[in-house]
This record gives structure tokens, sequence and C-alpha cells, in this order.
């Protein structure tokens, strides 16, 4: 009996221990699914906890740097069992169907996609991001120093992120190699300006070149730009910040109004409408161009230089068969109006978690994956990648697919939209203003007038002044 | 006797329920939504800011306030009138022209030049308008090539004050062509002997049109430019594509202006007001258009 009541203790000390031992086997099994797949940064949950979640994603149809983040997404299926689902609409719809959706809690969307002149209409249906941002970087600094210094622009007014980006690009000049190096045309060009051709570093430069390669008779412009519209507008607040203007002071009173900034602006804006209709060095369709166009004519060879958006087809301009025409193409930053060492309009796309999302870890789950070096990597040939570290391997390093001057470009580049009402009535009256200022119908000093009392509006409106 | 009752009470619940039927249609598709839209125009209405308020007719107020929004007004009837008119004349003169060339020489050829009127039909307006917008470029445009062969200067037309014209120009190509085919078939489909017996007593070929041809033609010329004027009247598709509403505002129409309320400026109490704005001149229309016809029936 005394041996029985020993085995039984012997059995059920050794029960004990087999029950310690299982549990600690299954709680580091519960740790590992807790934890990351090798190799994912920001890390994705290994284990799948998220398995059999179907996400709605919207995107921008036919967004080349975006289509490789698409294609590549079965490989996050597989990762995470989380199906994706993309609702892909036309750019113009971006802000608004998406608006639409999340004010009326419709719960189509497991996140939003919006770009930095749209992400203000949003913060009111939006989960905050810094719970999730200090699990993954560990502080809030870390993330903010992880990427390019551009978020800071698209915080609410809380100093909360409630966005995380996924793609960045800045405009920049282009110009063929094949003109700029050809003996003939650098002597011609030395002995009519006094100093080398070479991508030009100031305005005069970019003039001096544009107007010494604008030959009508030779179907050639000096310079191309995507100055129509809506991107023409984004153009002018491109020139604008690069002198080291936010559009708004400290005092949220527009910096067009007066003094220098006013100075400024009718500076650019006289410059763009003269280069058209008086000096007429840039093409007269530019006033209409869109990037593509810009592309498509600076590849049939009809301009020296382009500027704009030019990024999204680098890696095609690489190649020689899409170069035929033009040879090897060449970048350069566009110099500042002022000769101001200040950052442009920065194109700084973003994700946010809208409250009604229904499966808002899952959601989480894909933005950290789409953050990752692969996709970004493969994206990097249609932008530059917002991680600055992948940014600077991408552009800078040897072997980088994106030009040394976009990187640069970006790194001091800023959100240009600094208060959320300024997305949407100012920048539609801008570019009505715009296009008629393009068109000579407008000076300049009307332009910056009337888009300053609109500006106002807004500004009143939202209670940022009186 | 229950039975009977009973079967003649499910009869005329059935009967009410099928003439219900186009009722709850109507309600649903026609007056909820209007209802809606009017209910929006007297609110501040803006999700973006969370902005939900009741401001009566203040937006009226703003619009019709607003000189631009007169030119808006103005720019869409100098649009839908002219583009009517135009593709009017042009569809009757040219379904009158098909049928002579058939009369004249044969229906082969009266079958070429119908073939060749009716192309623009083919096109998608989306399309149309692009291919439109790229033809007025100054670089790759034929229409500036023309132009350069006649000695005439080139220019991107699309952003100068012709933008607005050149829409117009291009909405009448693309919508000559439906005018045309209904007059044609109907002028197909008109007895000959009556024109016959006109010319036999002594009617030029003008008067025969204008006292013989026309008349009869009047009901089909009533619905077919009625459908059409409605139709231009909310044109968006080539203005949109190919001026965007400018240079400036140069080219926008009160849909134009709807559309960039609501989906740029993201103020849809606004946009609402100014699509009940839109909405009274089809209404008159269709009242109109209603009295004459119970007129012409009394």
């Amino acid at each position: 009996m005394a041996q029985f009541q020993r085995f039984s203790f012997t059995l059920g000390a050794a029960s004990c221990v087999a029950a310690t031992v299982m549990a600690a086997v299954l709680g580091g099994g519960a740790a590992l699914a807790q934890g990351s797949i090798p190799g994912t940064f920001p890390p994705i949950k290994a284990g799948k906890p998220h398995a059999g979640a179907v996400i709605n994603v919207p995107s921008q149809k036919g967004w080349a740097s975006f289509a490789p983040a698409v294609e590549k997404t079965k490989e996050f299926e597989q990762m995470t069992g989380i199906t994706v689902k993309y609702d892909m609409m036309p750019g113009s719809e971006i802000p608004t169907k998406q608006l639409l959706a999340v004010s009326q809690k419709t719960g189509a969307y497991d996140i939003v996609t919006q770009h930095a002149s749209s992400f203000g209409s949003f913060f009111n249906f939006l989960l905050p991001m810094e719970d999730r941002i200090k699990e993954v970087w560990g502080s809030v600094e870390k993330f903010e120093d992880w990427v390019f210094p551009a978020q800071q622009g698209v915080k609410n007014k809380d100093g909360k992120h409630y966005y995380i980006p996924f793609h960045a690009n800045a405009q920049i000049g282009y110009y063929r190699k094949q003109l700029f190096e050809d003996p003939k045309e650098k002597a011609d060009f030395r002995a009519r300006y006094g100093y080398d051709l070479a991508p030009p570093t100031t305005i005069k430069q970019v003039e001096d070149i544009a107007r010494f390669f604008t030959r009508p008779d030779k179907n050639l412009f000096g310079l191309t730009a995507n100055w129509g519209g809506g991107q023409g507008f984004s153009a002018f607040l491109d020139y604008y910040n690069a002198t080291g203007h936010d559009q708004l002071g400290k005092d949220y009173q527009p910096t067009m109004k007066t003094g220098a900034g006013r100075e400024a602006a009718v500076q650019i804006l006289a410059w763009m409408q003269g280069a058209i209709h008086k000096d007429k060095f840039v093409n007269p369709d530019s006033a209409n161009f869109q990037t593509g166009q810009v592309s498509d004519y600076f590849l049939s060879g009809a301009s020296a230089m382009a500027y704009g958006w030019l990024s999204d087809y680098w890696a095609f301009m690489q190649k020689p068969e899409n170069i035929k025409q033009v040879g090897p193409v060449g970048a350069f930053r566009f110099p500042s109006f002022t000769g101001a060492k200040a950052g442009g309009y920065s194109s700084w796309w973003v994700m946010g978690i809208p409250k009604d999302a229904k499966n808002p870890d899952a959601a989480w789950e894909y933005i950290k994956w789409v953050l990752n070096e692969h996709p970004q990597i493969e994206m990097a040939a249609g932008q530059l990648p917002p991680i600055r570290a992948l940014a600077y391997k991408t552009a800078v390093e040897p072997g980088g697919i994106n030009p040394r001057a976009l990187y640069d470009a970006f790194a001091e580049a800023r959100i240009i939209i600094q208060v959320p009402e300024m997305s949407q009535q100012p920048r539609t009256k801008g570019t009505e203003l715009y296009t008629q200022l393009i068109a000579n119908k407008l000076t300049p000093g009307q332009f910056v007038d009337e888009y300053v009392v609109e500006t106002e509006r807004t500004l009143r409106r939202a209670g940022y002044i009186k | 006797m229950s039975t009977a009752i009973y079967s003649d009470l499910r009869s005329r619940l059935t009967m009410g329920a099928l003439v219900a039927l186009p009722f709850v249609y109507l309600l649903l598709l026609y007056a909820f939504p209007i209802y809606k839209v009017v209910a929006l125009s007297l609110r501040d209405y803006q999700p973006a800011y969370a902005t939900d308020d009741w401001i009566g007719l203040e937006n009226y107020r703003e619009i019709l306030g607003d000189a631009r929004s007169w030119q808006f007004i103005g720019r869409t009837f100098v649009y839908t009138v002219v583009c009517v008119g135009t593709s009017f004349c042009l569809g009757l003169g040219g379904a009158l022209l098909t049928v002579a060339v058939g009369r004249a020489f044969s229906e082969r050829w009266a079958g070429a030049l119908r073939q060749v009127v009716i192309l623009p039909m083919i096109f998608i307006p989306a399309a149309a308008g692009v291919m439109w917008s790229f033809a007025y470029t100054q670089h790759y445009g034929w229409v500036n090539h023309i132009l350069l062969m006649f000695g005439l200067p080139a220019k991107p037309w699309l952003v100068t004050d012709a933008a607005f014209y050149l829409v117009m120009a291009t909405d009448i190509w693309g919508w000559t062509p439906f005018l045309y085919l209904i007059f044609l078939a109907a002028l197909q489909q008109l007895p000959a002997e009556v024109i016959e017996a006109a010319r036999v007593d002594g009617a030029s070929a003008r008067q025969a049109f204008w006292y013989v041809i026309l008349p009869m033609l009047r009901p089909v010329i009533a619905i077919a430019v009625t459908i059409k004027s409605l139709d231009t009247y909310r044109a968006f598709d080539y203005l949109w594509i190919m001026t965007k509403g400018g240079p400036g505002t140069s080219s926008t129409t009160l849909n134009i202006a709807t559309y960039k309320t609501a989906f740029l400026d993201l103020q849809f109490g606004k946009a609402s007001a100014y699509g009940v704005i839109t909405m009274l001149f089809p209404f008159a229309v269709v009242i109109l258009f209603l009295a004459l016809r119970r007129g012409r029936v009394q």
C-alpha cells in the first residue's frame, strides 16, 4: 500500500512536471505564434493569427508604381492567410469615393489610401496609429526617424499619426545627355552665354539652356512641363515651396499675401506664363500637359529638358529601346527661384485604417507588408520608398534604380497642405485661377490676390483666423 | 359564396399590387432621390469636417448671389441651344440629302452616305473626347497641321477662349448622327403620294418641304428635339474630358459646377442646390411638352 502510495505520488509528481513542461512548450508555442515571420520588417505576425480575414483596399487604377505591390499580394496572402481585395478606382475618385464610404460608416474599406494633398478630410474617420507604431518601432520618434521628414506634415492637430506612408515622389528636371554633351552645342553655348553647358543649378541657367535649345524650325523646344490644370497648380506650389515659403505662416496667414512671399509667387507665375506666351522656350501644349504627355513629348525628341513627375518613367527611360529618339536621359534637381535651399512639393501617399474597418488588425498587417523591403524595392522603379535608408539604397548607392536628384529633392520636400481644410476649396479655386493664368487671361498679381482671398475665406470658416 | 368573395378579393389585391408597382418604382427611384437632393440642398453638409447643419436657403442665396453661377446657367443654355440647333439643322439636312441621293442616284450611294454620317456614333463619348483633345494640341493635333498648311497660326486650342466653342463643335459632331437617323427614318416613312400630289399641284421643292414634309415631320421633330435638348442640357463627358470646365471657368456649365462643388470641394449641400437648380429646366420642358400635348388633344 505504501509502495502504491509512493508510486501514486511519483506518478502525480511526474504528471505535474510533465504538465508543467507541456504548458511551457505550449506557452512557447503561443509565444512563437505571436512572433514575427523571419526577415520581415516591419514584422509580419507569424502563425497566421488573422487567417480567413478579407480586407478591402482601395487604390488607383492603372497606377504603375503600385502595380508591383498588387502583383506580389499573393505572397502576403500566403504568408498571413489574409485575402486582399483591391478596389481600383480612377485617380479623380480617390478622395471622394473613400470619404463617402467612411463618413457613411459603410464598412466598405479596411484601409484608406490618400495623397498628402487630400489626407486632411479623413481624420474624423480614422483610428490613431500611435500604439501600433510603438509596438513595431518601439517609439514614435524612431518611426519618424525611419521615414522621410515629410511624414511630420500628415499628423493630425492632436500631434498623432493617423497615416503610414508607402510612396514618395518629387518633381525634378530631366535632360537629354546627347544634346548636353555634344561638342558643337557645348561650344556654341559657351560662346553665347559665357559658361559651360551642364545641367542647370539656377533658374537663370534653366532659362538660358531652354532658350538656347528652342529651335521651332527644327521642332525643338528647350523645356516641356506638366503645367496643365491641377498638375500645373501643383508645379507652381512646388516652385513656391522651394523658395523657402510654406503656404501658411505660423499665424496661419497666407504667406503669399505680402512681402517676400508675394514677390516670390508673382515672380514664379510670371516666369511660367512668360515661358509659354512671351519668351516661348516652353512648348505651348505644356499649358495643358499632364505627366504622361510630358513624357511622350520629351521622349519623342521635341524638347531638350523636361520637368515633372517623370521618375514614374525613370526605369522606362533607362532602357535603350525606349529612348531611341533622344538617347540617354539624365536628371537634375529643379533649381529654386530664389536660390533658397528648401524643399518643394512632396508627393506622399499614405494609408490609414478607418474606424469602420471590419478587420483593422489584418489591415495593419497589410500596411506593414507594403512597407517591407519587398515589395518596396520592386515599387521603387516608379517612385521613391518613403523609408529613408531604402530610398538612399535605390537612388544614391551605386546600382540604384532611381536618380540621385530625386532623393535630394525629396529629402527636403514638404507636405503642401498644412491644415486639413486647405485640401478642397482653395485647391479647386487655385486650379481655376491657375488655368486662367497659364492661358494668359490673368496676371500673376491677380492670381495671388484672388487665391489669397479664397485661402483666407477657408481659414476663417475653419476658425484658424478671424 | 365565401370562396367567390375570397377569389374576388384576391384578384383585387393582385390588381392593386400590379397597379402599385409603377408607383413604388417611381417613389423609390425618382421621388425619394429628388426629396433627398432637395433636403440636402438646405443643409451645409461637408462630411470631411463633420459639418451637417440646417441652413435653409443659404446655399441658394450663395449660388444665385454669385455672378459666376449666372455665367454657368447662361453657358448651359448657350451650349444646349447651339448644340441642339446645329445638330437639328445638320441632321435634318443630312437626312433630306440622303433621301435625295437615293432618289437621284441609287440606294447604294444613299447607304454609303448614311454610313459616313453615322460614323461618330461608334465612338464612346469619353474616347471621342480624348481623341478630339489630341486633335486640338499644338504639337500632335491634325487641326493645327491643317491650319499651318494654310499659313494660319497653330495654338493649343483647349487653353484658349475657343475651348468652349470647340467642345460644342465636338458635341455637334458626336450627336448629329442621332438626330440624322431619326429624321431619316421618319422621312423614309412619309407617304410618297402626298408629296407627289403636292408637286403635281404645282408646289415647288421648297414649298413641298415647308408646307407638306415639315408639317408631317412635326411630331417626330418634337420628340427628337425634346430628347436631344434634355440630353444636351445634362452634357458632361466632352466638357469634363476636354477642358474640365476651363481655362478658369470659361467652359463651366451647371453640370460641371455641380460636379466640382461635390467631388472636388466636397460641399455636398451646395452641390445639391446646384443640382436642384439644374433640374428646374427639364421640369419646365416636360411640363410645357405635356401642356402642349394636352392642348392639342383637347
